[in-house]
């Protein structure tokens, strides 16, 4: 039992670097035709929300981002492109959301924005659309080894009554159907999404969560440190593939 | 939305069935045995293209079936493919026992069909 699990772990075939593909590249002309046009793409209007967040004085320190980061159009450039990040104080890597959080409660003495609140999916969004067109800047240092370690881990772990693997769908069967529709290599380039099913702007988070939900697995929380190794782990395997958010999905 | 679509076409087709055994073979049984009264391969059709059951459609292409996948192998001339019937169930039960690297999820260990179940689909794959 314990060979058959290890090797089925270790069998997941990585995608060769130069065949790896943007999800955009997998959605329907119409919907890659609105994820490229400012005016259409309803993601936009979440980043000019972010961008009066980002103005807008919070906590008892009165300040805003701006008052200390200055225009997000230089100082955020690129900033988006290198997250999840290591945080030498807590020792962990944090996503970008956890990141504006820890700021907000330590730089500006405000409380900490619910997961997946409107507001901190706009500064979200606001913020990873500096870089867009940037590469992706995840790297594999003494510290984040353990860490895309375990990330990897998890996406090449079968889980949920389906016993299926995100490796199994999305290293090794990519460009097939499910359902009728294609399978993407999932690099999470274009986060925080607009998803078409949803309605509305989404975080990372909250997608790997439905994907873990559709394996009939039981999905780790909201700030899990699992669900952020995991984010590690895929912005790893984008490394050098263009941000695109605010990217538009089915 | 397709297992939606395939539940609704497989209803309507219960229900024409229904009406023609109720006029073939009387009010009496039509009222007594409405519930029971659907084909195993009816029943197969239901938990094959049903999203929440066997949802063999979105891996697998079948004749009749909306939106399917191509992840699996299309489920066709099944009779001829699998003429032992147990081959087939045991694939479906567990395939991960003859292929440990497979895709396809144990639908009777991991109790997503039961037995009887498993059974009403190699019904319907057999129309295939």
């Amino acid at each position: 039992m314990l060979l058959i699990s290890a090797f089925t772990l270790a069998r997941a075939t990585n995608i060769p670097l130069a065949d790896r593909k943007s999800g955009s590249d997998f959605v329907s002309p119409d919907t890659r035709a609105m994820q490229d046009d400012d005016t259409a793409n309803p993601g936009m209007l979440a980043v000019l929300d972010g961008e009066m967040l980002w103005r807008e004085k919070a906590g008892t320190t009165e300040k805003s981002c701006a008052d200390c980061h200055g225009d997000a159009k230089g100082s955020m450039r690129g900033v988006a492109a290198h997250y999840p990040t290591f945080v030498p104080a807590l020792g962990r890597p944090l996503d970008l959301e956890q990141r504006i959080n820890l700021s907000r409660v330590t730089d500006q003495k405000a409380a900490a924005l619910p997961f997946e609140s409107r507001e901190l999916l706009a500064l979200t969004i606001y913020i990873a659309r500096q870089s867009r067109g940037m590469p992706v800047g995840a790297v594999e240092d003494a510290q984040t080894k353990p860490f895309i370690k375990a990330g990897r881990e998890i996406f090449e772990r079968r889980q949920g009554q389906l016993n299926l693997s995100c490796a199994l769908c999305h290293d090794d069967n990519w460009g097939r159907r499910l359902a009728g529709n294609l399978v993407p290599q999932a690099h999470p380039t274009g986060y925080p999404i607009y998803r078409l099913e949803w309605q509305e702007v989404g975080s990372l988070q909250r997608r790997l969560r439905s994907c873990m939900s559709a394996m009939r697995a039981e999905a780790y929380g909201f700030d899990a440190p699992e669900l952020v190794d995991l984010e590690l782990y895929l912005m790893w395997r984008a490394r050098g593939m263009p941000m695109e958010t605010p990217a538009v999905r089915p | 939305m397709g297992g939606v679509r395939a539940t609704e076409n497989a209803m309507q087709r219960r229900t024409a069935a229904m009406t023609t055994s109720g006029a073939m073979l009387g009010i009496a049984l039509f009222m007594s045995g409405a519930a029971t009264a659907q084909s195993p391969v009816a029943t197969g059709e239901m938990l094959t293209f049903e999203r929440s059951k066997g949802n063999c459609l979105t891996c697998h292409e079948t004749r009749g079936g909306d939106s399917p996948g191509n992840v699996g192998p299309a489920l066709l001339d099944m009779k001829s493919r699998f003429p032992n019937r147990n081959e087939l169930a045991a694939i479906i039960f567990d395939e991960t026992k003859r292929n440990p690297l497979t895709v396809m999820p144990p639908f009777g260990r991991n109790l997503i069909l039961t037995k009887q179940e498993i059974e009403s689909v190699i019904d319907f794959l057999y129309t295939r």
